[in-house]
């Protein structure tokens, strides 16, 4: 499903324009944004965590030319979902 | 960072966003969420924009072993959510790495890990006698140089007769040893570096590369000279580290003790002005004082503290392999410069880049977001003993 279906979908659920829920979710997802870049854990309820995690270092090896490779550590976001959720799959 | 934010949090800022009521916010949140499960129970992949996409991926049924048990289990097929977040969006978390990026690594740059690649190969080398690996090293000063792909076959050779030469090659070169870097290639012995560590590492060196490709010549003399600098600044920075601050502590030592001296004498006769007798006290009790000045110093622990003990004041990096035991030096931070570039710089490392970090008290993010002009201190590491 794509974006604007989604959209579509939360539209006829809320009984509101597809313009209003574009414009709602752009607020909820620079909201979450935010969140993620200070770090903290956002937690939905019965859906899951979102997470930013700190990925270490590392020394990789190209198994073709065998050149060794520094990957810089990065900040990545992670995504749990929920056991509610886990158990409905 | 530990904080965690629900629903609600997240309500009402999107109300604050977009002045609406903070119900409807929260109303509005669940509901996509709502739909975002729905719809990935169905099998649809939801995208959503500013966000990522959510999948369900299948697992596909495996054995496993019961850890406790040791019971062979079947673990069912089940499908299991996949979120990949958009780029924009993870470019925006990753935001303080942003500039980092992967490099390829020479064979110079990284000792440590190198040292750690080519411990097997030592062992190898040295196993058929305790003395080969000395005669290897002569063999290698007198014949590398000339030609650089028989070494393998010529390290296998030598026997305690080629130990004779090798002496000679150690005690010659030492005076040279501060220009290590563009005359290795040539097939002068005496360039050739006195420090047996040191050659050990460059025999080692050509061994490990030749073996699987046969590279180049010059590819392969250049990489151990850039190799030995390194070799040569660490343990020559170590060892005057350790010199400096056992001086220090020597002196401080001293300084101690006179002050405490002086402090007793005054107290004693200071406010009672002197008479004859006052002086002949003054001498027995400044013999006695030297004694109980003398006995002090087993007290204090300052003298013999261990870099563990040293380290009990300084933050320390967990499981680290170094004790941070004081400061070493501060850096003021220029253009162009970062954390990692100083700790190659200084270490040789750019992995320590940790201890920097750790000691100042950075964190993560304000590591990597340092103004021009900011200074660091840089700490004294000490290798822990394992």
């Amino acid at each position: 499903m794509n974006n604007k279906e989604f959209v579509t979908e939360i539209a006829s659920k809320l009984g509101m324009s597809t313009s209003q829920v574009t414009s709602l979710m752009a607020g909820l997802t620079t909201e979450m944004a935010s969140h993620f870049e200070e770090e903290t854990q956002v937690s939905i309820m019965n859906f899951g965590n979102f997470e930013v995690k700190k990925k270490l270092e590392r020394v990789i090896i190209n198994p073709s030319t065998k050149q060794r490779m520094l990957v810089p550590p990065k900040m990545a976001l992670s995504f749990k979902p929920s056991n509610m959720f886990k158990d409905k799959l | 960072m530990d904080n965690k934010i629900t629903i609600i949090d997240l309500a009402e800022g999107l109300a604050k966003r977009k002045h609406i009521q903070r119900k409807d916010a929260e109303q509005f949140i669940r509901t996509v969420f709502e739909t975002i499960q729905e719809r990935l129970l169905e099998g649809d992949p939801v995208k959503v924009k500013g966000l990522g996409t959510f999948k369900l991926i299948t697992v596909n049924s495996r054995e496993s072993v019961n850890v406790q048990t040791g019971e062979r289990i079947v673990i069912d097929s089940h499908s299991k959510v996949s979120f990949a977040p958009e780029k924009a969006l993870s470019d925006r978390v990753n935001r303080p790495f942003a500039d980092f990026e992967t490099v390829p690594l020479n064979d110079g740059t990284k000792t440590e890990d190198m040292e750690k690649i080519d411990l097997p190969e030592e062992d190898a080398i040295v196993e058929p006698t305790p003395e080969p690996v000395q005669a290897p090293l002569a063999e290698i000063v007198e014949h590398a140089p000339e030609v650089a792909q028989p070494e393998a076959d010529e390290i296998v050779l030598p026997e305690p007769e080629v130990v004779e030469p090798e002496p000679e090659a150690i005690v010659k070169p030492i005076s040279e040893e501060v220009e290590p870097a563009p005359e290795v290639v040539e097939p002068t012995p005496e360039e050739t570096n006195p420090i047996p560590e040191v050659v050990e590492e460059k025999v080692l060196e050509p061994i490990v590369e030749e073996e699987p490709k046969a590279e180049p010549i010059e590819e392969v003399q250049s990489a151990p000279a850039a190799f030995m600098d390194n070799q040569n600044d660490k343990p020559a920075d170590a060892e005057a580290v350790e010199k400096k601050s056992r001086n220090l502590t020597r002196w401080f030592l001293l300084l101690m003790l006179l002050l405490v001296a002086a402090l007793i004498l005054f107290l004693l006769f200071g406010p009672k002005g002197y008479d004859g007798e006052a002086v002949e006290r003054e001498d027995t009790t400044q013999v006695e004082q030297k004694d109980t000045i003398e006995a002090v110093p087993t007290t204090p622990t300052k003298p013999t503290k261990s870099p563990e003990e040293l380290a009990a004041d300084y933050p320390q990096v967990p499981n680290g392999e170094y004790w941070i035991v004081g400061t070493k030096t501060t850096h003021v931070l220029e253009k162009g410069e970062d954390l990692s570039k100083l700790a190659l710089e200084h270490y040789g490392d750019k992995k320590l880049i940790n201890y920097i970090i750790q000691f100042n008290g950075y964190s993560m993010q304000k590591a990597s977001n340092l103004f021009v002009g900011t200074e660091v201190k840089l700490p004294e590491l000490v290798k822990k003993e394992q």
